[in-house]
């Protein structure tokens, strides 16, 4: 930095900005603009508890020319400090202090992250709440009251690993207060109930105290307080000992004074004389003063937000007093002549211009800091990674490829060696590689897979020469920061990839990126409801009447807002508030997988927290990740991944047969069979009704048609439109046309419409003339973004470029019309070709090896279909899914040879709602020294099973063989049981002299289950039944005319020869019918215009029912419920089914007919069968467990506050 | 410490603070003002900033002493009433 111009004598040293986390009002951007307004040529940014917001920071600042001062308001012994970096070290030293403050937060020490990660490794135990548990487990020893793993940072909403569910909102730490109103402070902070604040101790901070500058903190600090309060002997002594740490140390004389009295005056009472003091003090002391304004926002206009962020923090009204509060709004970055006026102290005005000065850290550099690959000795990075690829071109293309392979390896690798990212790819591919001598399966996806290089590292499987990839969507010479590579691990064993990580690049050097939670619309309109002093039940009702969406769109939501609150008077102010907080963060979260690879320890670019379920991670986002220039990879857990090596190893253990999913030829026409008969129930991405249409449509025969298939059901080619002229262009019913020749290049394979990212990037790049870079920034703005303002900007450039070019205007016009339609998200090819592949191997495993496929789903349950309805499926690929049984189930879905030789599955006994898993091991254990004999034999072998275990296993089944029936199962299971616990000693073994725990005169004669028992038994104890409920209720159905689903299929005969599901794309209109079923879903997405989708299953099969926004209206009440009865006109294409909902009964209200007249069925019987099928509806989306059954849930809670806003 | 809370005729100069003020029919005159802050609280219901002083007053000379002849006094103005008369409000009697 050159000197700051001389007649600059103030900067602004103590500054919060809304990464406080509901400590502060303004963004870091906001902030520099008014330093810069204010011809300020420095800033100071000093955020509570952390450097959070420090590289957008430094970004505002280098853009506006602004000299960046990096510091933190760090609690020391309970009350803050000021604390600026001069240097690098000093940065770190503030990292290292703030890490362990945040460490001791969360219960842990010194070098428990380190332990962290041993006990994690050790335990096996790598799952994000097994983690949270030993965390937990060390909170508690810390603090017994510090109980749940789930807490979160009180003071400042702070980094926690909270989603954006309200109801997981963090409690705010209990501070007491000494003095009274704003001259209260925090001098005593209790632990609270949950995380504490986050401090450290005076010990500990002269530990990192070399390289750090000390300001004495505004009006919370101790120095203040004890002035104020006129404590003159403690606040000398308090000074001294700070000395002590910052100056008085013989080795810190040369680095002249870091410790700095605070002058401040924020226009409350007494300010002007507590500042006068201070000057007297230091004065006295020969201590050097500094002004500062304490500020916590850039304008006034900001100050309302800052005190709603403060309530909102509080979990109090804005009507509540508190000490926390601002009392006015001149917390504000003034100006040098507003300051003066208020501090007559010269001197300290020119120290913070010194102290600027001073003060250099650059958190963003122009380069990248990729970890530590291991290279050979004798070799270098590059010549590694050329042996390496060299290796892989010779293995993965034939001789008569590789000219067109080595051409784009060889362009490939120049801008790689140009970025210096060859370490980068080593590393990833000694990850990827590691993995796989591990056995785990991993597929590289995303933009990576645009690389040759990463084909043949082998960290992706997709040949980009052979689909036609753009490697600058991946990586350009002008790209700033690094690349993206995503990897796919088996979800059951990439805790397994992160030990390994860990171990290799250091306890130090990994830690897992953070995810910025900004306030959004529902989470906006709650906070600020609640602080505005509306009642729980009203923000509840509140904040289901608003869809997810950007907080600066509540305008739009006024209608349903007021039909909730009426016509109160602050509805305005609410409005106006939540719109307020548009962007403003509110917590850090975990990012899903991304992992920060470093060469130096992260303490030399960020502290190190706990997210509240215990992984520890990094305090910035990717892009701030990025922008400081180190390294990310993803590991994601794919749980498809994990399904499709389940399933290979039950095909191997049961069939003998080795699969190779890698070698697996991509063309197999028995998998393009299956796929386009719309059997796509448990096949990665294409399950849903929604693209079970689009495949009835689209037909897909090749792999190309299957990138096609995963990149057309995207919100961006769905809401641009793109979608049927894709599939009317390939099936030749209507012709393919460019709107210029120079698009023919780009569009071809995709008939000329926009499909795919890289699409909008070349079409920047070759038909606009942008460069690669604006390029990429025009494709996120697309993709990403989607700013009006920038997109105005970009469209002038778009046009002008195209123009030039030799584009008539119009024509460019029009195409820069086309593609800014292609908003929202998108896949690239790439990304779109490798999820293909998975969607192929899931297929072919499907066509091959159901009965193996279908158990691994059942186990990993990647999908979002229930259990019912997997094992519906199962039925329909005639695989019988077998009870669990004591005799036979193990911990996970296995299959069984029949007799007649066709495989089964077998239900785990894990499958048992209510018996744990530790008691299932003990089971497993027991057996090995032979079968069961009976329920005294099991409750005898394994004593550690109490009498809920017994009758959960007797309720299943599980018990049948050893008794003939559940019911009796059940009446042994509980006299055994408490005969046994009786006794007092349940690993008692008995001896010949013992009586018998059952005699069989102990059982009566028991009645058998009743169909309907039997099947709510089922529900209640795995989840699904041994038949489907409708099947009770089909006699009575069949009276009353109502087919079976299934016979859809032929109620509609198609045109051409009747069979043929190619001979449209267009949906049929068929007869009207009437269905019956069990809803197993509902959807209302956002792209759908007001229509809801209900899938409707019966025995045979299931249908997707269209609801159109007239008839969800007037049927809203009945929709809700679980068994439905739908008539309309049936359409058809293909194969695809649907029902065009006209009219909408309760199954139970139609055969309960209506009180005091008989039934539709006529009797009694078909009144008990529909209650039992609602009840079994209930229980499936009531009582139900796992991702499906929440799904389902969660799509209910999405319908039901859909309808409040438009009902 | 005494609460007042009611309007006070107050002479202020150029610069919007008092030199005289009006209290119990005497006329005293403003020796110093001893602090000055702003308040601003109640955002929510659309209240006005507060603009505080603490003055330290004097009986004018020839003044009847009713009581003290020093007074120190908490006045207030609206940010709204600045520069448009008299629209001070003794807040507190300080003693």
């Amino acid at each position: 930095m050159a000197r700051l111009s001389w007649y600059v004598v103030f900067v602004h040293l103590h500054t919060r900005s809304w990464f406080s986390f509901g400590a502060g009002g303004s963004s870091p951007e906001a902030l520099v603009t008014r330093a810069a307004e204010l011809g300020q040529p420095a800033l100071g940014l000093t955020d509570l508890h952390g450097v959070y917001g420090m590289v957008r920071f430094q970004k505002a600042c280098k853009a506006m020319g602004i000299h960046a001062v990096v510091g933190s308001e760090v609690l020391v012994d309970g009350s803050p400090l000021v604390l600026l970096a001069r240097s690098p070290a000093g940065y770190r030293d503030l990292c290292s202090l703030l890490t362990r403050a945040h460490l001791a937060s969360a219960g842990l020490q010194d070098g428990d992250l380190a332990l962290l990660g041993e006990r994690m490794a050790m335990s096996g135990a790598r799952s994000v709440a097994d983690v949270g548990r030993l965390v937990s487990a060390n909170a508690d020893f810390a603090n017994p009251d510090s109980a749940s793993p789930d807490s979160s940072a009180p003071s400042g909403f702070g980094p926690s690993d909270v989603d954006d569910d309200p109801s997981n909102a963090p409690n705010v730490g209990e501070i007491r207060f000494v003095g009274s109103g704003d001259t209260m402070t925090p001098l005593n902070i209790l632990p609270t109930p949950k995380r504490p604040v986050p401090t450290v101790t005076l010990e500990l901070l002269g530990t990192y105290a070399d390289d750090l500058i000390c300001l004495t903190a505004g009006r919370s600090g101790t120095l203040w307080q004890l002035t104020s309060r006129r404590q003159d002997t403690a606040a000398i002594s308090w000074l001294r000992t700070l000395r002590e740490i910052f100056d008085d140390s013989p080795g810190h004389k040369a680095c002249g004074r870091r410790l700095y009295v605070e002058l401040m005056h924020g226009l409350l009472p007494e300010d002007g004389t507590v500042a006068a003091r201070l000057h007297h003090l230091a004065c006295t002391e020969q201590l050097p003063t500094v002004v500062t304004n304490d500020a916590r926002f850039a304008t006034p206009a900001n100050w309302r937000r800052y005190d709603l962020l403060t309530c909102a923090r509080l979990n109090i009204r804005v009507s509540e007093p508190h000490a926390e509060r601002p009392r006015n709004a001149e917390a504000y970055l003034k100006s040098e002549a507003q300051l003066r006026r208020l501090l007559p102290y010269p001197d300290a005005f020119d120290r913070t211009v010194e102290i600027a000065e001073s003060c250099r850290v650059d958190l963003v550099p122009e380069y990248i800091t990729p970890p530590a690959a291991i290279i050979p000795a004798g070799k270098t990075a590059r010549s590694y990674l050329t042996e390496l690829c060299d290796a892989g071109l010779q293995n993965l293309y034939a001789p008569n490829q590789r000219a067109a392979a080595q051409a784009q390896y060889d362009r490939e690798l120049k801008v790689i060696t140009d970025l210096e990212l060859e370490e980068f790819f080593l590393v990833v591919h000694e990850v990827v590689s590691v993995a796989r001598q591990r056995g785990i399966r991993c597929a590289g996806r995303g933009s990576a897979a645009n690389s040759i290089i990463a084909f043949l590292l082998r960290i992706t499987a997709v040949d980009p020469i052979r689909h036609n990839l753009l490697f600058e969507r991946f990586l350009h010479g002008e790209r700033k920061g690094t690349p993206d590579i995503d990897v796919d691990f088996d979800a059951d064993r990439r805790d397994g990839v992160i030990d390994w990580m860990e171990r290799r690049f250091g306890i130090e050097q990994t830690a897992m990126t953070a995810t910025l939670i900004t306030y959004k619309l529902r989470l906006a309109l709650r906070d600020v409801a609640k602080a505005l002093g509306w009642p729980m039940p009203k923000v509840d009702a509140l904040s289901q009447t608003v869809p997810s969406g950007l907080a600066n769109e509540v305008t739009e939501y006024r209608e349903p807002i007021q039909s909730v609150l009426g016509d109160a008077p602050l509805v305005d102010l609410l409005l106006e508030r939540v719109a307020d907080l548009h962007l403003c963060p509110r917590h850090l979260g975990l990012h899903s997988g991304g992992m920060v690879l470093s060469r130096k320890p992260l303490s030399h670019f960020t502290p190190i927290q706990v997210s509240a379920n215990g992984v520890k991670m990094v305090t910035f986002d990717k892009e701030d990740v990025e922008a400081m220039g180190l390294v990310k990879l993803d590991v994601l857990g794919l749980r498809m991944m994990a399904c499709l090596s389940e399933g290979a190893a039950l095909v191997h253990r049961h069939e003998g047969i080795e699969i190779d999913f890698e070698t697996l030829p991509l063309d197999d026409p028995g998998v393009y069979e299956l796929i386009c008969s719309g059997q796509t129930v448990t096949l990665f991405q294409i399950e849903s009704q929604g693209q079970m249409h689009l495949i009835a449509q689209n037909q897909p025969e090749c792999f190309d048609d299957l990138v096609a298939e995963v990149a057309l059901f995207r919100p961006g080619p769905l809401q641009s439109g793109m979608v049927h002229p894709f599939i009317r262009r390939r099936r030749g019913l209507e012709p393919v046309v460019y709107e210029h020749p120079s698009l023919e290049p780009i569009l071809a394979d995709t008939y000329g419409v926009i499909l795919f990212q890289e699409q909008i990037l070349d079409v920047a790049h070759r038909f606009a003339g942008m460069s690669l870079s604006d390029a990429d920034d025009f494709r996120q703005l697309m993709s990403k973004t989607h700013d009006p303002v920038r997109m105005g900007q970009m469209g002038v450039q778009f046009i002008a470029g195209a123009i030039a070019k030799g584009v008539p205007p119009p024509i460019a016009e029009s195409v820069f019309e086309k593609v800014s339609h292609f908003v929202g998200y998108g896949f690239c090819r790439s990304h779109a070709a490798a999820f293909a592949q998975t969607v192929y191997h899931s297929a072919w495993m499907k066509r091959y090896h159901p009965a193996a496929h279908l158990a691994a789903f059942m186990q990993h349950r990647p999908g979002f279909y229930n259990l019912m309805t997997l094992e519906e499926e199962a039925r329909r690929f005639s695989i019988p899914t077998l009870l669990p049984t004591v005799d036979e189930s193990t911990a996970r879905y296995d299959l069984v040879r029949l007799s007649d030789g066709r495989l089964g599955i077998r239900k785990p006994l894990t499958s048992i709602k209510g018996l744990a898993e530790e008691a299932v091991e003990q089971i497993l254990w027991a057996r090995l020294a032979g079968p069961f004999r009976s329920v005294e034999d099991l409750a005898t072998r394994v004593p550690d099973l109490d009498r809920r275990d017994l009758d959960a296993l007797a309720k299943s089944g599980a018990l049948d063989t050893l008794t003939g029936s559940s019911r009796r199962a059940l009446w042994e299971t509980g006299v055994v049981a408490n005969r046994r616990d009786a006794g007092g000693d349940r690993s008692h073994q008995p001896s010949l002299f013992d009586m018998p725990l059952l005699m069989e005169e102990d059982v009566p004669d028991l009645p058998v289950l009743s169909a309907a028992e039997r099947l709510s038994w089922d529900y209640r104890s795995t989840g699904a039944g041994r038949v489907h409920p409708i099947t009770l209720a089909r006699r009575h159905l069949n009276d009353m005319g109502i087919p079976t689903i299934e016979s859809c299929q032929s109620t509609m005969v198609l045109p051409g020869d009747g069979t043929s599901p190619k001979a449209t794309s267009n949906d049929l209109q068929g007869p009207v019918v009437t269905l019956a079923g069990v809803v197993i879903m509902r959807q209302r997405p956002p792209t759908a215009k007001g229509f809801m989708f209900v899938t409707l299953e019966d025995e045979t099969s299931f249908i997707q029912v269209i609801v159109h926004p007239k008839i969800y209206e007037q049927y809203y009440e009945l929709l809700i419920k679980p068994a439905l009865l739908f008539k309309g006109p049936l359409q058809a294409t293909g194969t695809w089914r649907a029902l065009l909902a006209k009219e909408v009964w309760p199954l139970e209200g139609v055969f309960g007919g209506y009180a005091g007249f008989p039934s539709a069925a006529g009797h009694q019987n078909a009144v008990d069968a529909g209650k039992q099928v609602v009840r079994a509806g209930q229980a499936l989306e009531g009582d139900g467990s796992g991702d499906d059954l929440a799904k389902i849930a969660a799509g209910g809670s999405v319908f039901r506050s859909q309808t409040r806003r438009t009902g | 410490m005494k609460s007042i809370h009611s309007p006070i005729d107050v002479d202020t100069d150029d610069r919007c603070r008092p030199v005289r003020l009006y209290w119990r029919s005497n006329t005293y005159h403003v020796s110093r003002i001893l602090d000055r802050w702003v308040l601003q609280n109640r955002w929510w219901a659309r209240e006005e900033k507060r603009l505080y002083v603490l003055v330290e007053a004097s009986l004018a000379a020839g003044e009847p002493v009713a009581g003290k002849a020093v007074q120190h006094l908490e006045l207030y103005l609206k940010t709204s009433a600045v520069g448009s008369g008299n629209e001070w409000t003794l807040a507190r009697v300080v003693d």
